[in-house]
């Protein structure tokens, strides 16, 4: 291979190039003009006078002249820079982008990630042959090969074992991985990525060490389309339909993010259970901007969905993402004397039927999932264990079940001092953001104990009454019962954003039969929480490519941690098979596509394993041969040149 | 030949000026030049006794009845100035600007010999260059300044100077007295001081005027160049610089002080003259020096 200079053109060239004028000028003086002057008596005292064309001044000017252009090789090599294979690198980091965004096709058919993985293998192959390398994949977070440090044909292997995931690589954690090669002169950290998530720049602002850190781009933005968010909200019955048993209308809503297909028309489908449930057609926007489209489809509660956009041509457009359509959250019966904010943040969800009574109309509880009282009741209510009701949310209300009592008339209270940040009913909400004046004391009786969700000092604002004893026999579930001892127009919730987040958090604990979730039993970034018995037998969980998924117990939960394949996955439950949809890129319309340009920071010219040391003992760099010409350069000043008047 | 040119409105000029030679410069022969010493001319000097031999002639004869002693009257004995120019035509001498060394030389003797004819004194001008010419000589009166601007006319610069030759010549002549100006470079001229020891000797004053030109100390010379000698053709590679020229015109000026130097302790004079100098200026230059300076 011909070195070249950093400035592109071949060492050769640039050689002539420069040493074309120095021979000139050389040959140039030598036939230097000829001034008569009245008499040179002087000028040949001053200065050695000697005869031009001796053989003495000859010699002289061609050593003057073969350190010149021994300079000018000098300058030229370090240039040219033809060291670098010297220097080579004895620790190496590869630090290998596997995000989903990798798997896009490039020209040629390759994708992205198999144009890493061939750039690693190269660069590997080109490096010192006992170099310890450590190959790390950037995923969600850093991917270590096993083994940690590996030999190169070790981490050849990996490299061929190498997978892209559905995931969004965090390349910033997976250079912080490598921290411990920073210090190290003699290292050699390459990453290797689209940089779709991480400009080129933040990563070198994140890398502050003498250790050498290339970073290597591989595939250009090409015109792209990908579905960002999916949702689904329910839709009014259409008439001229005959659904079929349990088929809801539906509304499935996607956020497409495209890139250069500005104006394209492209279909969108729905499926679920491998039959089409709706399509609909989508004019793709401007660069960087997200399009919402909306497709009428008719899907079983529960059931998992499918949000596809492909094109059907050439161009690769060809995204898909996943959903589940939620379950029908069922009845809901308002007994109020009149709430209209409490009615409205009801109705806001339109697949739940709600019923509104007065206390006096009210009579038969059946029917009703959920049963929120507002205001005293004076109407006594059936055993728990007679009705199939969820629970029962008491606002202010006095306890028409008996479990507990509320004081004739409500108190001042301080501000919120104690919650269970961890409950159900409190996902997602601050108590002590809420402003409640007055309260009821409430007072357990025998058979419930309060357990007490949000406390003002000792008195208990939001409440859960629990049986103190487990019955012997098998019952069905009892009812499960909270209150909230203030009334709603001694506080502002009505005015919060929160009301709506708190009064379903209670209806849906209510009406699903959970039971409260502890601290430290949190759902995990991408794992899947699936509620089981403790003595039974854990489920099997296949991913989208029918493998089976590693589950672990985290305290009440099974997790399945590291899901880095989006799709559906089946629970297989002796209880029951179940079918999840993960869409792991869900998330990822938060922020904008990468720019159509290319990326602000070049590419590495050359892929080469070198250190970072220079100017060092044990071997020459383009730094040593700098130096060298420099020095060169003084040593013919002051041979040849130094001679104010010189003769030859 | 070279390009000379004298404007008659200096003549003018020139009229106001005129030498004031010591007496041992002049000659012993009669001239129209008071001398302080007595002599067959008009003037009254001094009176002294009688001795015999004296030429009755001069016997004051009004003081003897006066005074009953017989006393002689002495008169001034005019002397004449002989002023004897050489001229160096060298080819070093061709070199100069505006006008060259040469011209400069040949304004100098031009005016320096009216100057002298003016006052009766006799001018001789030679010339030292490829060959020591006969001259020219001695010149007086307004006739003799035609004969030697015509002279003058004839000279241009080539050869080698050869001012012991010239100097032989001079004093071959028996004009080795009086004021003997030489008008040179004093560039390329080999044994320059001893020519000038022996210039004297016979007890002429000897002024030697320096003509210079910038080109002498270097000025106009840069980068890398071969230097020719005008008269001996030797090559002289030279990498210029602003550096070299300073150590080159330092050298210069540290052999024109040695022999400005030189000529003071022979006590020759010496008057150096710039080609871009005004002629007339260096005239009074050298009539001020004290080689024709009472």
């Amino acid at each position: 291979m011909i070195p070249t200079t950093i400035l592109g053109a071949p060492v050769w060239l640039v050689g002539t190039a420069v040493a074309l004028p120095v021979l000139a000028a050389f040959f140039y003086r030598r036939r230097s003009r000829v001034v008569e002057v009245p008499a040179v008596t002087i000028w040949r005292q001053v200065g050695r006078p000697t005869d031009v064309r001796s053989i003495r001044t000859l010699l002289r000017s061609l050593a003057s002249l073969a350190v010149q252009l021994l300079i000018l090789a000098l300058l030229l090599g370090a240039l040219a820079n033809p060291f670098a294979t010297d220097e080579q690198a004895r620790r190496v980091a590869v630090i290998i982008d596997c995000g989903a965004t990798m798997q896009t096709n490039e020209a040629g058919g390759r994708t992205r990630f198999t144009a890493a993985i061939e750039a690693a293998s190269e660069l590997l192959r080109s490096g010192a042959v006992d170099a310890e390398v450590h190959l790390v994949f950037a995923a969600h977070r850093p991917l270590a090969a096993q083994g940690g440090k590996l030999s190169v044909p070790a981490a050849l292997a990996s490299l061929r074992a190498a997978k892209a995931l559905d995931v969004e690589s965090d390349l910033p954690a997976a250079l912080r991985a490598a921290a411990f090669l920073r210090e190290d002169t003699s290292a050699t950290v390459v990453v290797i990525s689209d940089f779709s998530g991480s400009p080129q720049s933040t990563l070198r602002s994140l890398w502050a060490g003498p250790a050498r850190l290339s970073l290597v781009l591989v595939g250009t933005d090409q015109p792209d389309a990908g579905v960002t968010d999916v949702w689904v909200e329910p839709i009014a019955r259409p008439r001229t339909v005959d659904l079929e048993e349990g088929l809801v209308a539906v509304r499935v809503g996607a956020s497409v993010c495209s890139r250069g297909l500005s104006g394209r028309v492209v279909p969108v489908r729905v499926v679920a259970d491998g039959k089409m449930a709706g399509t609909a057609e989508l004019v793709l926007g401007d660069d960087d901007a997200r399009v919402r489209v909306e497709v009428p489809a008719l899907l079983q509660p529960g059931s998992a969905f499918e949000v596809q956009i492909d094109s059907g041509d050439a161009l690769p457009v060809d995204d898909r993402a996943f959903g589940m359509m939620p379950q029908v959250r069922g009845s809901v019966c308002l007994v109020t004397r009149g709430n209209p904010s409490l009615e409205a943040a009801l109705r806001a969800d339109p697949r739940v039927a709600l019923r509104v009574d007065s206390p006096e109309r009210f009579r038969d509880p059946r029917g009703a999932r959920v049963i929120v009282f507002d205001g005293p009741i004076a109407t006594s209510l059936p055993a728990p264990a007679d009705v199939r009701v969820g629970g029962y949310l008491l606002i202010a209300s006095n306890d028409p079940l008996g479990a507990a009592r509320l004081s004739p008339a409500p108190a001042a209270v301080g501000p919120v001092t104690h919650w269970s940040g961890g409950h159900a009913v409190l996902a997602d909400v601050t108590p002590d953001l809420i402003t409640i004046r007055r309260a009821f004391d409430i007072e357990p009786t025998d058979a419930f104990a309060l357990r007490s969700l949000v406390t003002a000092g000792d008195k208990s604002l939001i409440a859960e009454a629990v049986l103190r004893e487990e019955p012997a026999a098998p019952t069905p579930v009892p009812p499960k019962l909270i209150y909230w001892t203030f009334e709603l127009s001694d506080t502002d919730l009505e005015t919060r954003l929160t009301f709506p987040v708190l009064l379903w958090n209670t209806i849906d604990y209510l009406g699903s039969g959970e039971e409260s979730e502890a601290p430290d039993d949190s759902p995990q970034r991408t794992g899947r929480a699936f509620n089981i018995d403790p003595g039974t037998e854990l489920p099997r969980l296949l991913g989208p490519d029918h493998l089976p998924v590693e589950l672990t117990r985290v305290g009440k939960r099974l997790v399945a941690r590291d899901v880095v394949r989006q799709g559906l996955y089946q629970v297989l439950d002796p209880s029951g098979d179940r079918t999840v949809a993960i869409s792991l890129l869900s998330d990822r319309g938060t922020r904008t596509l990468p720019p159509l340009e290319p990326h602000d920071a070049p590419a590495e010219p050359r892929l080469s394993l070198r250190a970072a040391r220079s100017l060092v003992p044990d071997g020459l760099s383009w730094k040593t041969l700098a130096a060298a010409a420099v020095a060169l350069g003084l040593v013919e000043w002051l041979l040849f040149h130094r001679r104010i008047v010189r003769v030859g | 030949m070279a390009a000379f040119a004298f404007n008659p409105n200096d003549l003018q000029r020139l009229n106001r000026l005129v030498f004031l030679p010591h007496v041992r410069s002049m000659d012993p022969e009669s001239g129209t030049r008071r001398s302080h010493r007595a002599g067959d001319g008009n003037d009254f000097l001094d009176f002294r006794p009688y001795t015999p031999g004296d030429d009755v002639r001069k016997v004051d004869w009004n003081l003897y009845a006066r005074l009953r002693q017989v006393f002689v009257r002495l008169n001034e004995s005019p002397r004449r100035l002989s002023v004897s120019v050489l001229i160096d035509t060298s080819r070093s001498m061709g070199f100069g600007a505006p006008v060259s060394k040469l011209e400069q030389a040949q304004r100098l003797a031009c005016a320096l010999g009216f100057v002298a004819m003016r006052n009766g004194d006799r001018v001789f001008t030679a010339a030292f260059g490829s060959a020591v010419d006969r001259g020219i000589g001695p010149l007086t009166g307004a006739r003799g300044l035609a004969a030697l601007m015509r002279y003058l006319q004839s000279l241009d610069a080539g050869g080698q100077s050869d001012l012991d030759a010239a100097v032989v010549r001079l004093r071959a002549a028996r004009r080795d007295r009086g004021l003997i100006v030489i008008i040179s470079d004093f560039l390329n001229v080999t044994g320059r001081e001893n020519a000038l020891l022996r210039c004297g000797a016979a007890g002429g004053t000897v002024l030697a005027v320096q003509v210079l030109d910038p080109i002498d100390r270097g000025e106009g010379l840069e980068g890398r160049i071969r230097l020719r000698d005008s008269e001996t053709g030797r090559m002289v590679d030279v990498d210029l610089d602003r550096v070299a020229l300073a150590e080159y015109q330092a050298a210069f000026d540290h052999d024109r002080a040695k022999f400005q130097t030189f000529c003071g302790g022979a006590k020759r004079q010496y008057v150096t003259v710039a080609t871009r100098d005004n002629y007339l200026a260096a005239v009074c230059d050298v009539l001020r020096s004290k080689a024709v300076l009472r």
